[in-house]
């Protein structure tokens, strides 16, 4: 009788006692870090960048983890290189380190490395990232072919009056599906001055981006002219471009008034992997999904963009009168005259976003 | 495919031709004639199932079958005897009078006797059990899910299944049942005929079912016979009951987690000199938890309890003076679940129908015929995503015939579906996606009930066609019992499934408050591992052996092993990363598709101990299964393979006349599957929403997930006590003091982790709570 019992017991004991362990485990002991890469070889700039990440395996609450600077930190001492090929010809663009300063974020106390070369991408090369770990031989991969840039319809002349009022033809950004173009994004920015109470004026701009534009079937690439694909046209009715002041504009304390001073279009392309990568991921909240890549022996991606825009875009007069009187646009006061007519304003150049970067700028 | 459809044709001619040879022959004997009839309950009308019947001085007899219909057949000409006795009841006797051809049509009404009810309950019980094949099948009756101790006053469907063997429950806050392996999507829950898409309330120990109404819960988790279908996993049959066809009677309920009014009472009295009477039952239940929970249980987290439901129940219930029936119900049910993060569910359930139970005066064969419709919508609202919503509506027809012979009974069937399916939702892209389906499946059914006397075999044929596809499915069932001896048998069952539902929810969230339906997928994948799929519809085989003990002294006992192979599942295709173009041989079908084609085995052993006495009942259920699933990219376990899951359940009554009871219900149970993390890292930002990527930018936070559910969380185990005390009045009135408590340990048991905030959120506390009941 005691013997049973005993064995009950042990079995009981046996049974309820691992039950009483109540943590979790959320991360599997041997996980190892992955490289997070995150790139775009722009055939319509001649900078290129290339974040590197690394993932954080570290079982703790993700604020105290974005305290630490170099948690999500790759190795410093990467070599990181675009190779530039054509048949058996190879070019290798070496891309270096450059530590750049964060906005406030969750990630704004972590190392900010971003690689960088000078290089405009050619349309008739194909272009791979090779990242070499020299501590621990790590090789990290990805291949692409540029994109060409669209090609832009309308608006093509700046400093002239488009009609945004007519609401039977109103305004239209028309352009061509170019090769290699899997998705289109179409911006749209204000520039304006803001005229403050205390005197101060500042030169804005805001900035609106249309819902991307998924192709299908691009044109084939040819080396020897530009195939044009099917027009794609993006309306801009007086009541939509009302909508888009009125969203993207903030309110100002202290501001007497602001004054338009053009618009300025810019139509971008992306290739296959960035319309995979917008389409598939980022959706991470489904723990079975696989997350899209094309990174050989890492995760994120490296995809090919390019643009082509046109500044200086002047609304006709009838709609900037209706701006101040448009219920949801009249907060912003807007004065009814254009800030100066004339090529005074321009998109950021080349240069002057150089000019923010040191090291580059010494470099040239 | 033509030739097949002339083949089952002829054979289904055959078959209905060959029933109405044997009817018309046993009737045309000039020596012999017959007795039909219904056995109901004196005062209440109630049907009295399992009840022997019997020609006295001769070898013939029967037994009434769930509505309460018998046919004896082969008796001389002559006057008899007809004998009718059934445990609980007084013996009837009926002098009655048999021609040569002749059928006898009469209806029997017996006196319930003042015996204990708990001792007729067990005896019926056991005589069921010896007339079935007690396989993969738990039939619940309002007496026996008294004995789970339930939070608030009455014992609630919901928190019964989840005691029965094979039946892994994910979950008190929006938890769902999976038996056997199967999805919730695969469990077909019936109410007199009608599907209901979602029995279960949001909160997950309510079912929309009001106990009380209930006549009979069957719960068939696996390898179930030719006369259901459509579900590839299981199937739940609930029967109401009519209401009181000669006294007004009611139950009035009352507790801090909701209310309950259940009337009854004639229209049109049955009296002891006519049967013909028309009844009505009609319920209502609905929470208090939204406004009592944050009173009552502040030590609740910030989840809370922001659940409220109402359901309603009516039907009227005609018999004719010869015993036949007719009834019309409608129901209307609603949740709705507010979190304080601003999600919002809720959805509705609002449907109704008729049955009809007849015996033609000239006709041996039993007709149950039912016509319902339905219909549930549902609405999800979640500021992280994008609001969604589904419409599944429902219109089920059916004729049934059966055809009870000395040792054999026969069912056929036809019967027809007409489903609508809706879903809408915003994608991520804000494009307004909606799927609107319309299809109806076609039915014809034979099962044959063969009893000798150590055997009883029921082969049947399920014979489905699905419109969308336009394709026959024939699906073979067949249950053996072999008695070993008088207490034992040995039993097996088996049968093929076929299913054309899909639920939009993945499988793998473990939360699902919401989930879209849709039916005739055509965006499936067209090859699955380089097979070319025909037939786009989810299939699984089913096996069951076991043996059950059933003895005399009212103890039970089974061990049952099954298999469930999915070889043929339909899901979200969870790893679309490219664009569906339609099928492109030199693209990666399962990287594009939206629903992928998936196969799983489900297997395990199942114990199941169940004793009861006057005044104790034990319960102890103990499941040990596997679950696998396996797409054309990668093999898991879903979320709810639970490896061990063992339930005790104990009920003592004591005191005078024994009105005090105190119940106990303990579960344990391994921990659920989970994914584990890979990663976190810094999502890409871009500038100004272009492509152009912000080198400044503060990204995002993403996770890298690990293998899919290979990590376990820990075990599950809570104890519940409840203690009753009933004071009886004259005249059946009755009054019942409840107190329970839930989750008496305060076992912290997981319900959700934040990976980000590693915030972990459990399942409910400890909740104290009381409750009345008055029958009146």
């Amino acid at each position: 009788m005691k013997i049973r019992i005993i064995i009950l017991t042990s079995l009981l004991l046996i049974i309820l006692l691992p039950a009483c362990n109540n943590d979790i485990a959320l991360f599997n002991n041997n996980q190892q870090k992955s490289y997070v890469i995150f790139g775009l070889l722009n055939s319509t700039d001649s900078l290129q960048q290339v974040k590197i990440r690394m993932t954080s395996v570290t079982d703790a609450p993700i604020s105290d983890l974005s305290n630490d600077s170099t948690e999500f930190s790759a190795n410093p001492n990467l070599i990181v290189t675009i190779q530039e090929w054509q048949k058996d010809y190879c070019a290798i663009f070496p891309m270096k380190r450059t530590l750049y300063s964060k906005e406030p974020g969750l990630f704004f106390n972590t190392r900010n490395d971003i690689y960088q070369a000078l290089i405009t991408p050619d349309t008739d090369m194909d272009y791979k990232l090779m990242i070499t770990n020299p501590d621990n031989g790590d090789l990290i991969t990805s291949k692409i072919v540029p994109v060409q840039p669209p090609k832009l319809g309308s608006p093509t002349w700046p400093w002239v009056r488009y009609n945004f009022s007519n609401e039977a033809d109103p305004f239209n950004i028309r352009f061509n599906e170019v090769p290699r173009a899997h998705v289109y994004l179409v911006q749209f920015t204000i520039h304006f001055i803001e005229v403050y109470e205390n005197g101060d004026t500042i030169q804005q701009h805001s900035s609106f981006v249309h819902q991307p534009r998924y192709v299908d079937n691009p044109p084939e690439y040819s080396p020897v002219h530009l195939n044009l694909g099917s027009e794609i046209n993006q309306h801009m009715s007086k009541k939509f471009t009302y909508n888009v002041f009125d969203e993207v504009i903030p309110d100002r304390s202290g501001l007497k008034y602001r004054q338009l001073i053009c618009f300025e279009i810019a139509v971008w392309g992306g290739d296959q992997n960035l319309r995979n990568y917008l389409e598939f991921g980022i959706k991470f909240s489904d723990n079975r999904k696989q997350v899209f890549t094309n990174i050989v022996n890492g995760i994120g991606f490296f995809g090919a963009c390019s643009h082509v825009g046109c500044t200086g875009i002047l609304p006709d007069q009838d709609f900037m009168d209706s701006l101040p009187l448009f219920p949801r646009t009249s907060r912003l006061k807007f004065r009814t005259d254009l800030y100066k007519t004339g090529p005074q304003t321009k998109a950021i150049s080349h240069d002057d976003f150089l000019s923010l970067i040191p090291e580059i700028s010494n470099e040239k | 495919m033509k030739s097949n459809w002339k083949k089952y044709f002829i054979l289904i001619l055959l078959l209905g031709f060959r029933c109405h040879l044997v009817e018309c022959q046993t009737i045309q004997m000039d020596t012999w004639g017959e007795v039909k009839g219904y056995v109901y309950e004196q005062g209440t009308g109630f049907v009295v199932p399992l009840a022997g019947v019997a020609i006295e001085g001769t070898k013939q007899g029967g037994m009434a079958n769930e509505y309460g219909f018998f046919l004896i057949g082969k008796i001389p000409v002559g006057s008899h005897i007809l004998v009718v006795r059934c445990i609980g009841y007084e013996e009837y006797r009926q002098n009655i009078s048999i021609g040569p051809g002749q059928l006898e049509n009469v209806v029997i009404r017996l006196t319930k006797r003042s015996v204990e009810l708990k001792e007729a309950v067990v005896s019926a019980e056991r005589r069921r059990w010896e007339r079935m094949t007690p396989v993969a099948t738990q039939r619940l009756t309002v007496e026996s899910m008294s004995r789970t101790p339930s939070l608030g006053v009455q014992s609630d469907l919901a928190q019964v299944l989840q005691t029965l063997p094979g039946v892994i429950f994910s979950g008190d806050r929006g938890g769902q049942l999976y038996v056997r392996g199967g999805a919730p999507i695969d469990n077909k829950v019936l109410l007199d005929g009608m599907t209901v898409i979602n029995p279960f309330h949001s909160i997950g120990f309510m079912s929309v079912f009001d106990t009380e109404v209930l006549q009979s819960v069957d719960v068939y988790s696996a390898a179930y016979g030719a006369q259901f279908g459509g579900r590839v996993s299981s199937i739940m049959d609930l029967r109401t009951r009519p209401g009181n066809r000669s006294t007004m009677k009611g139950i009035a309920s009352q507790s801090n987690i909701g209310y309950g009014l259940l009337l009854e009472g004639p229209l049109k009295k049955m009296t002891d000199s006519t049967l013909g009477s028309i009844s009505y039952i009609f319920s209502t239940k609905g929470s208090m938890l939204r406004s009592t929970a944050p009173v009552l249980y502040p030590w609740l987290d910030s989840l809370g309890l922001p659940y409220r439901y109402n359901d309603y129940y009516g039907k009227v219930s005609f018999m004719e003076r010869n015993g036949n029936l007719f009834d019309v119900f409608g129901l209307h049910y609603t949740d709705d679940v507010s979190y304080k993060t601003a999600v919002r569910s809720s959805w509705s359930t609002t449907g109704g129908g008729m049955g009809f139970v007849i015996s033609p005066t000239q006709s041996n064969t039993l007709f149950v015929n039912r016509l319902a419709m339905s219909r549930y919508s549902a609405d999800f609202d979640d500021p992280s995503t994008t609001p969604k919503s589904t419409i599944y509506d429902n219109l089920d027809m059916s004729i049934k015939g059966i055809h009870m012979l000395d040792r054999l009974e026969v069912t056929w069937a036809a019967e027809f579906s007409a489903i609508h399916t809706q879903y809408s939702y915003i994608n991520y892209d804000q494009r307004h996606l909606t799927d609107d389906l319309y299809t109806s499946d076609a039915i014809i059914l034979f099962q044959a009930k063969i009893l000798w006397p150590r055997w009883i075999l029921e082969p049947g044929l399920h014979l489905r066609v699905y419109s969308a596809i336009f394709n026959l499915m024939p699906e073979p069932r067949i249950k053996a019992r072999y008695n070993i001896s008088k207490n034992l048998s040995l039993n097996f069952a088996a049968g093929l499934y076929s299913q054309n539902l899909t639920a939009t929810t993945a499988e793998q969230d473990v939360v699902s408050v919401f989930q879209g339906f849709n039916t005739g997928v055509e965006t499936v994948q067209d090859y699955f591992r380089g097979r070319r799929i025909y037939k786009p519809v989810q299939q699984a085989w089913h096996a069951v052996a076991g043996l059950s003990w059933f003895d005399q002294h009212n103890l039970k006992l089974s061990v049952e092993t099954y298999v469930k192979d999915f070889y043929r599942l339909i899901n979200n295709n969870p790893h679309q990363i490219y664009t569906y173009l339609g099928y492109d041989p030199n693209f990666p079908e399962y990287l594009s598709s939206p629903y992928i084609y998936e196969t799983g085995w489900s297997y395990g052993i199942d114990f199941l101990l169940d004793y009861s006495e006057t005044n104790y009942s034990v319960w102890a259920a103990y499941s040990y299964a596997y679950v696998t699933r396996e797409d054309e990219f990668m093999k898991y376990v879903p979320h709810f393979d639970r490896r061990h899951n063992l339930n005790l359940i104990g009920n003592y009554r004591f005191g005078k006349d024994n009105v005090w009871t105190v119940k106990g219900r303990f579960q344990i149970g391994s921990g659920f599957p989970f994914t584990q993390n890979a990663g976190f890292y810094e999502e890409f930002k871009n500038k100004d929403g272009t492509f152009w990527m912000d080198p400044y930018g503060d990204g995002n936070l993403a996770i890298l997930y690990g293998p899919i559910n290979g990590g376990r969380l820990p075990a599950y185990h809570r104890l519940d006590l409840s203690l009753n005390r009933i004071w009886r009045f004259p005249q059946g009135r009755q009054l019942e003091l409840s107190a329970s408590v839930l989750n008496v340990y305060n076992r912290q048991n997981v319900f959700y982790f934040d990976r980000v905030t590693q915030t972990r959120v459990n399942q409910l506390p400890i909740m104290p709570s009381l409750g009345a009941v008055l029958k009146f």
